[in-house]
């Protein structure tokens, strides 16, 4: 169950998409949802989602992890799109007692499920193919000049590295209290739902006592080796863009670009 | 076959395989075959990674078989839903720093947790949080303590009696003693013992450690790479000591001084493993030498 939260997983590889600076990765990801939004039409949904198939097959993760980090979307999918398809007025198809479906509802839902699935399915991709460092790396550059504005960019960005690398850990720790209690006889599985979150109580406290000591223990460490901020911190590895991010950003402009100028058109 | 009808749990051709399919595949456990009589005291080593967790926590039925199957008195647990939950019951699995799991309020109520998951009637539990409580030694001041104000290893002890507590038919443990010091560990070793005794339960610990395996086991089983390496008495698996040496594993340091003695020349057998075994060879040796 809860293998099958992917987000911040990182799958290292050698593809062009793993060999993008993060910055460039980022700024195309941002477009691309600008583009996802903005788009109308069949056309148009068409080729973003052939843009994105195609960089996909590029990175070289297997579909079925993109399929995957879906998964958790499913239920919200399957609720948008029903209260779309029921609540959006327009030229009636069918009603029964206060239900009616009309065109411009399924339109709508297909609409905003398409826009939801690329959405989720772009970000893993991100998150697939950079590693948490390089991404909050990435981050930090692109909002450094808010630096000028006093907003403390290198705290957030290390808070945000931090969280994200702590992600699987407190996954796996979740998981072994949920074995432990198992083991105990504890029942996650049955029950109504109130039933079930009181089966949490067992797995939820050992979590925030273990979260809170390795909190704990990560601020002292990072105190002792006179972490102070990012203040005249200098780094090992700087970030510089190549010629696969001229061309991957150039491409990913033309193809988001083409989409949503046919939707204007159309 | 008749001494079949005594194994209360056996495991046929098992493998797992964790996350099949990505590239973080990983076959852990390497189709394993091996049973356990009932009344064994059995200890599992191996190196680092070799599965031994692995393969514990299909005993209970927390991790379903890639393929094989797991028995428990001859009955598959992965029949039936019930059947799983059962093997839930009748095999007490002591995870690795088992107090971790420490939740309740009270050392009273986490000792108490999972005989109440059994459904147990109320004099019951509460026979058994105190007969086990007391058998890893806490007093009866302890129970209505928090567990998040005990020591360490006083949590050891009250995660210990958890398992204790719901009496399985096979205890299973894994690294009872990793992070203690060694009055800590000794203490262990005794409760483990003890309880031994009292139930005359299946047990089957895992260690890093081939001294206390030696110490404390009937039976040794040593895993590598998700395989079986040996299975025997420590007697037969000491005295391929050399090999277990050869596979990155320790062996107890009696039997590496005693490795030594005969590669100098000495006619010593090699399959000792504990002091006063390594003692009475010597004895005996010097009284032949004296003759
Ligand atoms: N949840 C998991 N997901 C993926 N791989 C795992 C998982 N748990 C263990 N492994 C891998 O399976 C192999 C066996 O692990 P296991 O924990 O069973 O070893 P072990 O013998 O108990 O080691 P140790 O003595 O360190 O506890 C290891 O290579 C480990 O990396
Ligand atoms: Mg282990």
């Amino acid at each position: 169950m809860l293998k099958d939260i992917t987000l911040g997983q990182y799958f290292p590889g050698t593809s062009p998409l793993h060999r993008m600076d993060p910055r460039a990765k980022l700024l195309i990801l941002i477009f691309y949802i600008v583009a996802i939004f903005v788009c109308n039409g069949l056309i148009p949904y068409a080729i973003c989602a052939a843009g994105l198939a195609a960089v996909i097959a590029l990175s070289r993760i297997s579909p079925k992890l993109i399929l995957k980090s879906l998964k958790p979307v499913v239920f919200i999918v399957i609720f948008t799109g029903v209260l779309n398809v029921l609540y959006t007025p327009g030229q009636e198809l069918w009603r029964w007692w206060i239900f009616k479906i009309t065109l411009e509802g399924i339109y709508t839902a297909l609409t905003m499920i398409v826009r939801i699935l690329l959405l989720v399915a772009s970000t893993s991709l991100l998150t697939y193919t950079t590693s948490p460092m390089a991404l909050t790396d990435g981050l930090e550059r692109l909002l450094g000049p808010l630096k000028k504005l006093h907003v403390p960019v290198h705290e957030f960005a290390m808070m945000m590295s931090i969280a994200l690398r702590f992600i699987p850990t407190l996954i796996e720790e979740t998981e072994k209290i949920m074995s432990a209690q198992k083991a105990r006889g504890a029942d996650f599985d049955s029950g109504n739902i109130f039933r079930r979150a009181k089966a949490l109580v067992p797995v939820l406290v050992p979590l925030f006592v273990s979260a809170f000591r390795r909190a704990d223990e990560l601020a002292c460490a990072m105190e002792c080796r006179l972490y102070h901020g990012g203040v005249g911190r200098t780094r090992l590895h700087t970030l510089r863009y190549g010629r696969v991010d001229l061309w991957g950003g150039l491409l990913s402009v033309a193809v988001c670009a083409a989409a949503i100028a046919l939707s204007r058109l159309l | 076959m008749e001494h079949d009808t005594t194994n209360v749990l056996t495991v046929e051709h098992l493998s797992h395989v964790y996350s099949p399919g990505t590239p973080f595949e990983k076959k852990a456990v390497d189709d394993v075959s091996f049973s356990a009589r009932k009344g064994e005291f059995i200890g599992l080593i191996g190196h680092t990674g070799s599965g031994k967790s692995t393969l514990i926590q299909h005993f209970n039925g927390l991790l379903a078989p890639t393929s094989g199957r797991v028995l428990i008195n001859g009955e598959d647990i992965f029949q039936s839903k019930e059947m799983t939950r059962a093997a839930r019951f009748a095999v007490g699995l002591v995870f690795q720093y088992p107090e971790y799991q420490l939740f309740e309020e009270t050392v009273y109520a986490d000792v108490a947790f999972g005989p109440k998951n059994m459904g147990l009637d109320k004099e019951e539990i509460d026979r058994r949080v105190r007969e086990n409580c007391r058998i890893v030694g806490l007093s009866e001041s302890a129970l209505d303590k928090s567990p998040f104000e005990l020591s360490g290893g006083q949590k050891r002890r009250v995660a210990l009696a958890g398992i204790f507590a719901m009496e399985p038919e096979v205890m299973v443990l894994d690294e009872p003693m990793a992070g203690l010091d060694p009055a800590g560990c000794a203490d262990v070793f005794r409760f483990i013992q003890e309880y031994h005794e009292k139930h005359g339960t299946t047990i089957l610990f895992v260690t890093h450690s081939m001294e206390y395996a030696a110490q404390m086991a009937q039976r040794i089983v040593v895993m590598q790479r998700g395989r079986i390496l040996m299975d025997g008495t420590p007697e037969q698996v000491f005295s391929r000591a050399q090999e277990l040496l050869e596979a990155g594993l320790d062996v107890p340091q009696v039997t590496r001084v005693f490795l030594e003695l005969k590669r100098r020349g000495l006619p010593v057998d090699t399959g000792v493993y504990t002091m006063e075994q390594a003692a009475a060879q010597l004895r005996a040796m010097k009284g032949g030498a004296v003759c």
